[in-house]
C-alpha cells in the first residue's frame, strides 16, 4: 500500500507548484483530482459477433451502435419530486455526457424526444393473461432505440423485478438498471431499455449515487463489458493506494454494498477513468473518416498510444505456442518523475476478448437455456484467441512519448466474475511473466506479445486424435488421464455395455501441475450409443461441471438401456482447449457376474467383471452388503451374502467418490421365478407306521431349460398327515437346500396309518404360487411289523467292505424291544455278524454284513423270531467301474480370506441309472495342485492396443489320493494347502469311473481400501507419460 | 517547508479518505444484511434448477424467463421438495442473471409482482451458489455484504458454510428483527 501511496503523492508533487496555507492545499487537491480524471481511460466490448445469427462478415466484430449514434427517448413522466421531467432529462443527458464527452470516442447521444407515454404501474401490467408494457419500450421498438423510463413510484420496478424491488431499501441494486435487448444481424446494437427508480432520487443527497449507477448502466448500453482495473481496491491484495482508487474503472463488475453513498468508497465515482475511456474509444474510435461528424474530438490513433499483441503459452523451447485466453493484461503509465507505474493511469484488456468464451459442447449442447446458440457471440478465429488491445492509452503529462508497464493477472473470480470472455467461470492463467516495459510515442502502435513463462506445455494424449466418428477404445482398466488441448478438445471413447446396467464416469479437472482444480477446465461428460449419428446434447450428460461432492470432479451417472457399444465423450463446458486443461477420468462399470447363481445360504464366490474398480470398492446384493475378497481394476471377487430365493440386483460402489454401478436382476439366489422342481424318486411300497420308507424322496431343481441343475435353492418338504423327515431331523417339515447337483432328498417315516401326501415345494417364501411336486406313501399298521431302512444298496463292483444292516420291529407303530431278528444271506457271497440280533428299546436290531469283493447281486433277509415272520429283504447291486459317475455336492468353488480354512469338497458317486443311485464303496481318486497366484500386473494400453500380461502362477505343491464313497455315495475330499501360507489357489479334480469333477479353491489377502489412494497417486504419475497410459488395477 | 510538509500530510489524508472509508465497516452501523435480505424476500430457499425456458413472447408482450427449481431446503415461502417455478423479466437474463439446469443456488427472492415476476433481492448478492454437498458458497462481495451482520463474525474467512448454519443465521436474523419490532 505504501508503495503506491507514495507514488501517487510523488505524482502530485511533480506539478512543482507550491501553495501557501490550507487554501493552497485544497486547490492542490482539486488539481490533483482533475489530473486524475484526465489521466484516467476499460476492458472491452460486451458483445462480439460470432458465427451464428450475425452476418458472416461481422464475425469477430464488437457490437456497437451504428455510427456511434444513440438516439434516446425519455419518459413523459417525472422521475421524482426533485427531478420532474425536464430536470430528469437533464440528469440523464449529464450521465450520457460522461461517455460522449470522451475526446477520442466517436459516440453521440441525443434525446430525440419522449416516449409516447408516462411509463408507470398502470401501463406495465397484465392484460388477458399477457404481460404488457408500452410498445415503444419493448425490445422490438427499434424506432425508439433507447428508452429511458422514469419509474416515479417504483411500481415499474416492483412489477419487473418483484414486489418490493422498487422500494427505497433496494436502491443499491435497483436505482438504475437495464441494458441492451436487441441486436441487428449486421452486428449492431438495436435497442436498449433503462429504468430509473424514482424512490432512489427523493433527495439531492441521493442523486450522485443514482448518477453513478446510471453511468454504469449507460456504459453497458453503449456495449461495454465489465472490466478489471485495480482489483486490489476490492480484494485488498495489495492494499490499495489513493492512486488505485483514482484509477478504478467505473465499469468494475460489482460494488461493495456498504459503499452507500458511493462517495464513501470511490472518488469521482461517476467519471470514466482511463480504463473506461480507452475501452469506449476502442469501441467507437474517432478516425480521420468520422472525425468531421464529431467536431472537437481527437483521432484516437494519433492522440493516444496503442499496445496490442497476444498472450501465449510457451513450448519447451520457450517459444510462443497456443494463445492464452482470459488473462487480464494491464498497462500502467510509468510516471517519469518517479519511474514507477501509476495506479491512476491504468487500462486493461482481457486476452481473447474477441474470441468466444463459451460455444457449447457436444455433451450439454450448443444452445443456452433459452435455446439460443452459444456461438452467436465471439469469434472462432484462433488468431484472436489470445489477442489483447490496449489502444487509447493516454500520456497524462502531455509528453510526446511514454513508458508503460505491461503486466498480467487473473480475472478475479469473485469481484470480476461476469467479466468476459470467460465469465462467469474465470480461468486461472498458466505460468507467469515479468513486467514488460514498453516505450511508445504518442500515436504509436506497438505490438508486444506476452509469453507466459513456465506455462503448461501441450502434451499429446495417447489416445488422440479422437472424434465423434472415431472414438478411441476405452482404456482396459477404466482409468486414464487426458487433456483438452489443441490436438483435441473433445475426447471420445467407446466401450461395450449391457442393458439394465448403470455406471458412473468420473472426470476430475487438473491443472498443469496435476493438482485438482476448479479454476481450469470445466469437464462435462456425454454418452451416446455408438450408432447414434450425433444427438446434441448427448442423451446422457452432466448439465454442469463439478456436480459431485468431490472437489474438482464431474460425475455422470448413466443408465444403459441396451446391450450395445457406447460412445463416451469428455469436454470442457465451454469447448475450449488449453494445455493447462487436464483431467483424470475413470469409468466405473460392472458388466457381468459369474456365476449368475448363488446359494440361498450365502458363501457363493462371485466374480464381477468390469472396469474402474479400486480396493475400496463396496458391493451390495439386493440390499445386503457383500464382502469383497479381492479387487483389481477389472474384477471384484466377493462372497454372496445369504438371501432368500429370487432374482437380485448386484451393485458396486466407490464410497470415496460416490460412483456406482448396478446390474439389475443379474444374480439369482436359489430358485429363480422360472426354475422348476422335479421329483426324481419317491415311490415306495406300503410302509409300516414307525418304519422308514424304503426309498428316499428325491427332487431336483432345474433351470428353465429343464436340464441345468440349480444349487442352493430352497426346497420345503411337508406332508399331510405329518411324517418324520430325516432331512428335518425328524421334524414334520423343513427347508432343505438343493446341493450343487440341484438335488434335495429326505427319507420318510410315517407316523400314522393311511395314505400320506408328501410335497416338496420350491421356494414358497419367495413366490406366491410356488412350484411343487407331490408323492404319496401308504402307511400301514399291524400288530407285528418289520422295517428295513435303506433296503437297497448299490455297491462298487469288487468292493470289499462291511456295512451295517438294521431292522426295526414294530407293533402298531410302536417299537418292540427284546425281540429277535434273524439275518440270512439269501443270494450272493457275504457273511453276517451276528446272524441273529435282539432289538433295543427303540425296536432296532443291527448286524454287520461282510462283503468280500462283491461280484454280483447280493440279497439278505431279516425275519422276526419266532416263526420267521414277518420278513423284509435287503438287496445290493454291483456297479461296475465303467458305470460310475460323479455329482457335485458342495465345495467345488470356494473363495476365502487368508487365514480362513477351506471346506471339504464333497462329491457323490453314482451309477448310470436314471435317476442315478448312490454307490457305496466307489473308489474316488483326486488330485490337488497348490499355486501361488502371480501378482496381477497392470493392463497396459498403448495406442489403443491393450496388453494384458498373464504371467504363469507358481506351483507350490501337488498331491494325489483316493477315498471310498459311503452309503450315500458321498466322498469328502479334504483340501490341502501343503503348508503354504498366504494367498493361494488349489486346483484339483475328483475322478470315479468315467466321471470327473474339477474344483477350485482360492484364498486372498484382505483388501486394503487405503490402496485406493495409492492407485490415484499412481494414475497421477502415469498420466504424466505422454505416450503410454497405464491402467492401474 | 513546514507549510509544504503540512500540505503533503493534508493531501495524503485527503487521498486516503476513501480507503479508510472503505475499510471502516462497523457492525450495527447499517441494518443487518441478512435482516435486509430476509425482510425484502418473499421466498428463501436452496434449490436445484431443473428447467429454464424462455417462451417466445406474443406480439407486444413482455418476454420473460421461466425457471423451475426443485426446492431442496425451504426457508421461507416455499415447501421443501416442491417444484417451484418463477418468472424473471427477460431484461435480467440479458444482464447476466442466468441459470443453468442442474445448477444449485440459494435464493432470496422478492415476492412475486403483479406481473408474476421476481428476482433475487440485491441482485447477485441475493443469489448464493450451492455446491453438491449442499454447502453455501459465499463470494467476496457477499462477504462484504454480510459484513454488517453478526453472521460476518460467524462466517468470517470462510468461503463455504453449511446449509444448516446458513439457515440458522437467516432464521436468527429474522428472529432478531422480530425482537426489534416488539
Amino acid at each position: 500500500m505504501s508503495r503506491f501511496a507514495n507514488h501517487e503523492v510523488h505524482e502530485g508533487s511533480r506539478s512543482k507548484i507550491l501553495f501557501d496555507g490550507l487554501l493552497g492545499c485544497v486547490a492542490l487537491c482539486i488539481l490533483l483530482s482533475l489530473i486524475a480524471q484526465q489521466s484516467a481511460w476499460a476492458g472491452g466490448p460486451h458483445y462480439v459477433a460470432g458465427v451464428s445469427y450475425f452476418d458472416a462478415s461481422t464475425k469477430g466484430t464488437p457490437l456497437t451502435w451504428q455510427q456511434g449514434i444513440i438516439n434516446y427517448y425519455t419518459d413523459q413522466g417525472d422521475l421524482s419530486p426533485i427531478l420532474p421531467g425536464a430536470n430528469a432529462d437533464a440528469f440523464v443527458a449529464d450521465a450520457f455526457s460522461r461517455w460522449i464527452a470522451l475526446p477520442a470516442a466517436a459516440v453521440s447521444a441525443t434525446q430525440v424526444g419522449h416516449l409516447a407515454e408516462d411509463v408507470n404501474g398502470t401501463n406495465v401490467t397484465v392484460s388477458n393473461g399477457m404481460v404488457t408494457m408500452p410498445t415503444d419500450i419493448l425490445p422490438t421498438a427499434v424506432s425508439t432505440p433507447v428508452g429511458i423510463v422514469y419509474d416515479a413510484d417504483g411500481s415499474v420496478t416492483n412489477a419487473l423485478l418483484g414486489q418490493g424491488a422498487g422500494g427505497a431499501s433496494s436502491c443499491f441494486g435497483n436505482a438504475a438498471y437495464g441494458g441492451v435487448d436487441n441486436f441487428s444481424t449486421d452486428g449492431h446494437l438495436q435497442h436498449a431499455l433503462v429504468v430509473l427508480n424514482g424512490n432512489c432520487a427523493q433527495t439531492s443527497d441521493q442523486l450522485p449515487d443514482v448518477k453513478y449507477r446510471l453511468v454504469r448502466v449507460l456504459g453497458r448500453v453503449l456495449g461495454l463489458d465489465w472490466s478489471q482495473a485495480n482489483i486490489n481496491v476490492f480484494n485488498r491484495s495489495p492494499a490499495p493506494t489513493s492512486g488505485d482508487f483514482a484509477g478504478l474503472t467505473i465499469m468494475h463488475a460489482l460494488d461493495p454494498i456498504n459503499c452507500v453513498p458511493i462517495s464513501l468508497c470511490f472518488p469521482n465515482a461517476d467519471q470514466p477513468k482511463m480504463d473506461d475511456r480507452a475501452a469506449l474509444s476502442r469501441l467507437y474510435p474517432v478516425t480521420a473518416q468520422n472525425q468531421p461528424n464529431f467536431p472537437g474530438k481527437q483521432i484516437l490513433s494519433s492522440s493516444t498510444v496503442r499496445i496490442h499483441g497476444s498472450v501465449y503459452f510457451v513450448d519447451s523451447n520457450g517459444q510462443p505456442a497456443q494463445p492464452m485466453q482470459g488473462v487480464n493484461v494491464v498497462a500502467r503509465w510509468i510516471n517519469p518523475t518517479t519511474g514507477q507505474p501509476s495506479g491512476a493511469s491504468v487500462a486493461t484488456s482481457v486476452s481473447g476478448f474477441l474470441f468466444r468464451g463459451n460455444a457449447g459442447n457436444p455433451a450439454t449442447g450448443f444452445t443456452d437455456s433459452s435455446g439460443q446458440r452459444l456461438d452467436r457471440f465471439g469469434s472462432d478465429d484462433p488468431t484472436v484467441e489470445g489477442f489483447f488491445d490496449l489502444a487509447g492509452l493516454e500520456i497524462p503529462n502531455g509528453a510526446s512519448g511514454a513508458q508503460y508497464q505491461l503486466t498480467v493477472e487473473p480475472v478475479d473470480p469473485n469481484w470480476s466474475q461476469p467479466v468476459g470472455p470467460y465469465g462467469p467461470w474465470q480461468v486461472q492463467p498458466s505460468g507467469s511473466t515479468q513486467p514488460i516495459i514498453v516505450t511508445a510515442a504518442l500515436g504509436g502502435d506497438t505490438q508486444q506479445d506476452i509469453l507466459m513463462q513456465n506455462s503448461a506445455i501441450q502434451e499429446q494424449d495417447w489416445f488422440q486424435p479422437t472424434s465423434y466418428a472415431s472414438p478411441a477404445p476405452l482404456p482396459a482398466g477404466g482409468n486414464w488421464g487426458g487433456s483438452f488441448n489443441a490436438s483435441g478438445n473433445s475426447d471420445y471413447f467407446f466401450f461395450s455395455g449391457q442393458n439394465n446396467r448403470t455406471l458412473s464416469v468420473e472426470v476430475t479437472a487438473l491443472d498443469e501441475s496435476r493438482a485438482i482444480t476448479e479454476n481450469k477446465a470445466q469437464p462435462v461428460i456425454g454418452m451416446w450409443g455408438l450408432v447414434d449419428p450425433g444427438t446434441f446434447p448427448a442423451p446422457a450428460n452432466t448439465p454442469l461441471a463439478f456436480n459431485s461432492v468431490n472437489f474438482g470432479m464431474t460425475r455422470l451417472d448413466a443408465i444403459l438401456q441396451a446391450s450395445t457399444t457406447f460412445r463416451l465423450g469428455i469436454f470442457d463446458y465451454r469447448d475450449t482447449s488449453r494445455p493447462d486443461y487436464r483431467y483424470r477420468a475413470r469409468v466405473f462399470y460392472a458388466d457381468n457376474v459369474s456365476p449368475t447363481r448363488a446359494s440361498v445360504a450365502g458363501g457363493t464366490p462371485l466374480a464381477v467383471q468390469g472396469v474402474g474398480f479400486r480396493a475400496n470398492t463396496r458391493a451390495t446384493a439386493g440390499t445386503t452388503n457383500a464382502t469383497p475378497l479381492a479387487v483389481s481394476a477389472n474384477q471384484v471377487i466377493l462372497i454372496a451374502p445369504a438371501m432368500a430365493d429370487g432374482v437380485q440386483n448386484l451393485a458396486l460402489a466407490d464410497p470415496a467418490t460416490g460412483s456406482s454401478s448396478a446390474m439389475a436382476n443379474v444374480l439369482t439366489y436359489g430358485a429363480g421365478p422360472s426354475d422348476t422342481i422335479k421329483l426324481i424318486a419317491g415311490s415306495n411300497p406300503a410302509t409300516p407306521v414307525g418304519g422308514e420308507a424304503a426309498n428316499p424322496i428325491r427332487v431336483k431343481v432345474l433351470a428353465a431349460d429343464g436340464v441345468t441343475p440349480v444349487s442352493g435353492a430352497s426346497v420345503f418338504f411337508t406332508a399331510t398327515p405329518a411324517v418324520s423327515f430325516s432331512a428335518c431331523n425328524g421334524a414334520g417339515s423343513c427347508t432343505v437346500l438343493a446341493d450343487q447337483s440341484g438335488q434335495a432328498s429326505t427319507r420318510v417315516t410315517p407316523l400314522t396309518a393311511g395314505t400320506i401326501s408328501i410335497s416338496a415345494v420350491l421356494a414358497p417364501g419367495s413366490y406366491s404360487n410356488p412350484q411343487s411336486v407331490q408323492t404319496t406313501l401308504l402307511a400301514t399298521s399291524s400288530s407285528l411289523d418289520i422295517s428295513l431302512p435303506s433296503p437297497f444298496a448299490w455297491i462298487a463292483q469288487g468292493a470289499t467292505l462291511d456295512m451295517p444292516l438294521t431292522a426295526r420291529v414294530l407293533s402298531n407303530g410302536s417299537p418292540i424291544g427284546g425281540s429277535t431278528v434273524n439275518f440270512q444271506v439269501m443270494r450272493g457271497s457275504a457273511t453276517l455278524d451276528p446272524a441273529s440280533a435282539t432289538t433295543d428299546v427303540n425296536g432296532y436290531a443291527t448286524a454287520t454284513l461282510h462283503i468280500p469283493a462283491l461280484g454280483g447281486t447280493l440279497q439278505v433277509s431279516a425275519c422276526v423270531q419266532p416263526g420267521s415272520k414277518p420278513c423284509q429283504s435287503f438287496s445290493a447291486v454291483a456297479v461296475p467301474a465303467s458305470s460310475l459317475h460323479l455329482e457335485a455336492v458342495s465345495g467345488e468353488n470356494q473363495a476365502v480370506g487368508v487365514g480362513h480354512i477351506f471346506q471339504p469338497v464333497i462329491v457323490r458317486a453314482t451309477d448310470s441309472s436314471t435317476p442315478p443311485n448312490p454307490v457305496l464303496g466307489a473308489l474316488v481318486a483326486f488330485q490337488e495342485t497348490v499355486f501361488r497366484p502371480a501378482p496381477n500386473p497392470p493392463v497396459i494400453s498403448i495406442g489403443g492396443i491393450v496388453i494384458n500380461p498373464n504371467p504363469a502362477p507358481i506351483i507350490i505343491a501337488s498331491l494325489r489320493g483316493s477315498l471310498l464313497s459311503d452309503r450315500s455315495g458321498l466322498v469328502s475330499i479334504p483340501p490341502s494347502t501343503s503348508g503354504a501360507q498366504g494367498a493361494i489357489e488349489i486346483q484339483g479334480d475328483a475322478t470315479a469311473g468315467s466321471g470327473t469333477l474339477p474344483f477350485r479353491l482360492q484364498s486372498f489377502w484382505p483388501v486394503n481400501p487405503q490402496v485406493s489412494h495409492a492407485q490415484v497417486s499412481a494414475e497421477h504419475w502415469v498420466s504424466k507419460s505422454p505416450r503410454a497410459e497405464r491402467d492401474v488395477p | 517547508m513546514r507549510i509544504l510538509r503540512r500540505c503533503i500530510v493534508f493531501i495524503s489524508l485527503w487521498l486516503l479518505l476513501p480507503i479508510s472509508a472503505f475499510a471502516q465497516q462497523k457492525p450495527g452501523v447499517q441494518p443487518s444484511a441478512l435482516d435486509q435480505l430476509a425482510r425484502n424476500s418473499g421466498y428463501i430457499f436452496s434449490g436445484t434448477v431443473i428447467a429454464v425456458q424462455r417462451p417466445v413472447p406474443r406480439e407486444n408482450a413482455v418476454a420473460y424467463t421461466q425457471i423451475s427449481f426443485r426446492v431442496d431446503k425451504a426457508i421461507q415461502g416455499v415447501g421443501s421438495g416442491e417444484i417451484f417455478t418463477i418468472r424473471e423479466w427477460s431484461g435480467l437474463w440479458d444482464s447476466g442473471e442466468r441459470y443453468r439446469s442442474g445448477e444449485r443456488v440459494l435464493l432470496f427472492l422478492y415476492p412475486t409482482s403483479k406481473l408474476g415476476f421476481t428476482s433475487p433481492v440485491a441482485g447477485p448478492l441475493g443469489r448464493f451458489a450451492v455446491d453438491h454437498v449442499g454447502d453455501i458458497h459465499i463470494s467476496d462481495p457477499q462477504h462484504t455484504f454480510l459484513s454488517s451482520n453478526r453472521a460476518h463474525l460467524q462466517f468470517a474467512g470462510r468461503t463455504r458454510v453449511s446449509s444448516r448454519e446458513f439457515t440458522h443465521a437467516i432464521l436468527h436474523a429474522s428472529e432478531n428483527e422480530h425482537e426489534q419490532i416488539r
